[in-house]
């Protein structure tokens, strides 16, 4: 209450008589202190809360929005901002501080080396915010030989891969040399020499490293014979055989190879018969074991028969 | 009768969507002053339970925010003179105390000083439907009352239920809940000049603003100076304005009578001006620094400087005692006491229990008034300021406000009046059962 008392207001129209009447007094223009129409109009309206939210939020949301949507319908303005954008991101990525300039990889032979920088497709120096990371990994992961791939950008410049390669399981000999076979039986990489790779087993012919789950389980029933065993020469696309030093064939059916084997080598172990003078031992047909021996042993046998050596063709 | 009361039904309405909306502004247009606060409703507006009436006298649920007051222009004789110009008084007053309160107000509650209120005492009577009275009873009685002939161009601004009589007990304020067979009700009704309501409510119209409620100035003012037992024993209150002296009469906390004089303080000033020779402005600076009623020696050698800015030094040099000006004061402030006592007469103020007549208004700042009162009118006369309301600023509490603090009362506690009953259905029903008949004639 005391603080209102002085804020009352008293609105005078008329200026009050002086007390002291002065001689010369002007005329002074009574004024009537009545706000206008529309004065009070807008005094009562800014005194209204939705008005007054309007003019506070929505006049700078107007206008904002104006100023934005003006600016978009503009094409020229549009690209010249386009432009500013790309000039700043131009300028970040050329900065020394983003750029590659040398290559590290790790966990790859000479070879996968080579065809690793070659995947990666870097023309270096480059901005490694130019380098798509992930799309060069899986460009890595196409590489036959590859398993598995990591790719880093570290710090000063260098990028780094570090790759395993897939372990070979198998030699394969093709019209173009000695080949690494990878268990899925996709060509890995090529081997200048037998020796490189003595403890890979050696395939042959064609289609053979697709077959290295029924060589596996061949492979495993080999126990008296492994150490004589040179390679195995997959026939026809449909047969395994075995090769043994001393230019030995072993011939496997098509059906039931391992059963074939077992009794070979059952043969084998009770009457010898790989110490003996023969060329190949043909399992095809499973119930007709046929052995073919050797120039040398026909004449002998012969010889022991008591026929003569001419007159024999073999 | 349904007419005003579904003007005063559409007032009360519009003061119920003003305290909604927590705010309203009282709008006091006098014949020289034009006041306007603003109340704020905080919701607490109802008296404790338990019929006690609360701290402030129940008067705690508002607070005055805003208040403003300028000189009325195109008022005369509490009417509306001059459209424009009162509208732009209004607009003045409005703004200020909008400004002040910082806050907008759609809502006027006004009152009415002039437009010649006659007040008409009618009595009614109905047999109990029930052994004991309830809501509908006291509405078909009210809806009993004999309804005088008020003229043409006349509305009703106050009808209040006066008394109650129950058989043979009569002087029940709340006859609700008590066992009779039938009830009488003595109304006091006020009716005022329709054109005058309608110029108030069309100026408050163009200032953008709404009615919601309006009362009679006698009457406002008498709720802001008489004291309760004043008000409950019989007292009158005489409120001088500038353009009319209006005055009321309670009794048992009812107005019983109004009345409404059409001279005032502006008719002082002009007799000073005329017997002076002066403007009006400088007779009514005169009045107020030296004004009075009773003259002693002393006046006689006391000379005010009369003034003026004619150029000639005689004219303007020129010098009255303040006997003189009593001596032109005097006869008009006599002239409107006899003209108030001539009323009081009418009334029957005189075998009231209590005769205490109350002063009030700008004009009762006259020194010595209330020992010429005390001639005139009785020995009980005193001088009333109004009640004390929260936040009134301390230059608005003076007597020349006691209608304006009276209508924040009336605006916050209104009493009973005749709309605020629900009226009996076969009332209301006549007229539109007599539609529903000159359809059928038309139709069929």
């Amino acid at each position: 209450m005391q603080s209102l008392a002085g804020q009352f207001r008293t609105v005078q129209p008329s200026r009050a008589p002086s007390a002291a009447p002065t001689l010369h007094a002007a005329p002074r223009v009574v004024a009537d202190p009545a706000p206008s129409r529309w004065g009070y109009k807008i005094h009562r309206w800014l005194l209204s809360p939705l008005f007054r939210a309007a003019l506070r939020i929505g006049l700078p949301a107007f206008v904002l929005a104006f100023l934005v949507l003006s600016f978009l319908s503009n094409d020229a303005a549009l690209g010249r901002f386009h432009a500013m954008i790309t000039d700043a991101q131009t300028a970040v990525a050329a900065r020394p501080e983003y750029q590659i300039t040398g290559i590290e990889i790790y966990g790859a032979s000479p070879a996968l080396q080579a065809e690793i920088v070659e995947t990666l497709d870097l023309s270096l120096p480059l901005s490694g915010l130019d380098v798509d990371l992930d799309q060069k990994r899986s460009a890595l992961l196409d590489i036959a030989s590859v398993e598995t791939a990591h790719l880093q950008l570290s710090a000063g410049g260098i990028i780094t891969a570090t790759v395993s390669e897939k372990p070979a399981v198998a030699l394969w000999r093709g019209p173009d040399g000695l080949v690494q076979i990878g268990a899925d039986g996709a060509a890995l990489r090529p081997v200048a020499y037998r020796a490189d790779a003595l403890d890979l087993p050696l395939l042959a012919g064609e289609g053979a490293a697709q077959q290295l789950d029924s060589l596996a389980l061949i492979a495993a029933e080999t126990g008296g014979i492994a150490d004589a065993i040179r390679g195995f020469v997959w026939v026809g696309d449909r047969r395994w055989d075995i090769v043994l030093s001393g230019d030995r064939t072993i011939s496997l059916p098509e059906r039931d190879p391992v059963t074939a084997l077992r009794r070979l080598l059952v043969l084998d172990q009770s009457r010898g018969l790989l110490d003996r003078d023969i060329s190949v031992v043909d399992f095809r047909n499973p119930h007709r074991p046929t052995i073919r021996l050797k120039a040398r042993a026909v004449a002998a046998l012969r010889a022991a028969r008591g026929h003569s050596i001419e007159g024999f063709s073999q | 009768m349904t007419a005003f009361c579904q003007f005063q039904r559409a007032l009360r309405t519009m003061r119920n969507a003003a305290l909604q909306r927590g705010v309203v502004a009282i709008l006091d247009i006098g014949t020289s002053k034009l006041a306007c606060l603003i109340l704020r409703f905080d919701g607490s507006q109802q008296t404790a339970a338990g019929g006690d009436v609360g701290s402030l006298a129940g008067h705690a649920g508002f607070k005055v925010i805003g208040a403003a007051t300028t000189r009325s222009r195109g008022v005369r004789f509490g009417e509306i003179n001059s459209m424009g110009e009162t509208e732009r008084a209004i607009r003045t007053a409005v703004q200020a105390a909008q400004k002040m309160a910082n806050v907008r107000v759609d809502h006027v509650v006004a009152c009415m000083s002039g437009a010649e209120p006659k007040s008409y005492g009618v009595a009614g009577q109905t047999e109990l439907m029930g052994h004991t009275v309830d809501q509908t009873d006291i509405g078909r009685v009210l809806a009993s009352c004999d309804v005088p002939d008020f003229g043409s161009n006349r509305a009703v601004l106050h009808a209040h239920p006066v008394n109650f009589a129950l058989d043979q007990k009569s002087g029940l304020t709340d006859p609700l809940g008590q066992t009779g067979t039938d009830l009488a009700t003595d109304l006091h009704m006020l009716s005022v000049n329709e054109d005058s309501l309608h110029d108030l409510s069309y100026a408050i119209k163009r200032c953008d603003m709404e009615l919601a409620g309006v009362a009679a100035a006698p009457y406002v003012s008498a709720l802001s100076t008489l004291v309760e037992d004043e008000q409950e024993l019989g007292a009158a209150c005489i409120d001088l304005g500038g353009g009319t002296t209006s005055l009321s009469v309670f009794l048992r906390k009812h107005m019983i009578y109004a009345d409404s004089i059409r001279m005032g303080g502006d008719h002082v000033t002009g007799d000073i001006s005329m017997g002076l020779r002066v403007p009006m402005a400088t007779a009514e600076r005169i009045k107020t620094f030296y004004g009075g009623v009773v003259a002693t020696g002393m006046d006689d050698r006391e000379m005010i400087e009369v003034g003026g800015d004619s150029g000639d030094w005689e004219h303007d040099r020129r010098q009255v005692s303040r006997s003189e000006l009593i001596g032109i004061i005097r006869p008009r402030v006599e002239e409107i006491l006899e003209a108030v006592r001539d009323r009081l007469d009418v009334s029957g103020f005189d075998q009231l229990q209590g005769s205490q007549i109350v002063l009030t208004g700008g004009g009762s700042q006259i020194p010595g008034i209330d020992g010429l009162a005390t001639r005139i009118l009785g020995r009980n006369v005193r001088l009333g300021r109004p009640i004390r309301v929260q936040g009134l600023p301390q230059a608005a509490t003076g007597p020349a406000f006691s209608s304006a603090v009276g209508l924040t009362l009336f605006a916050a506690h209104p009493q009973d009046e005749w709309w605020d009953f629900d009226l009996p259905e076969s009332h209301l029903g006549a007229r539109s059962l007599k539609r529903a008949l000159h359809w059928f004639k038309t139709n069929w």
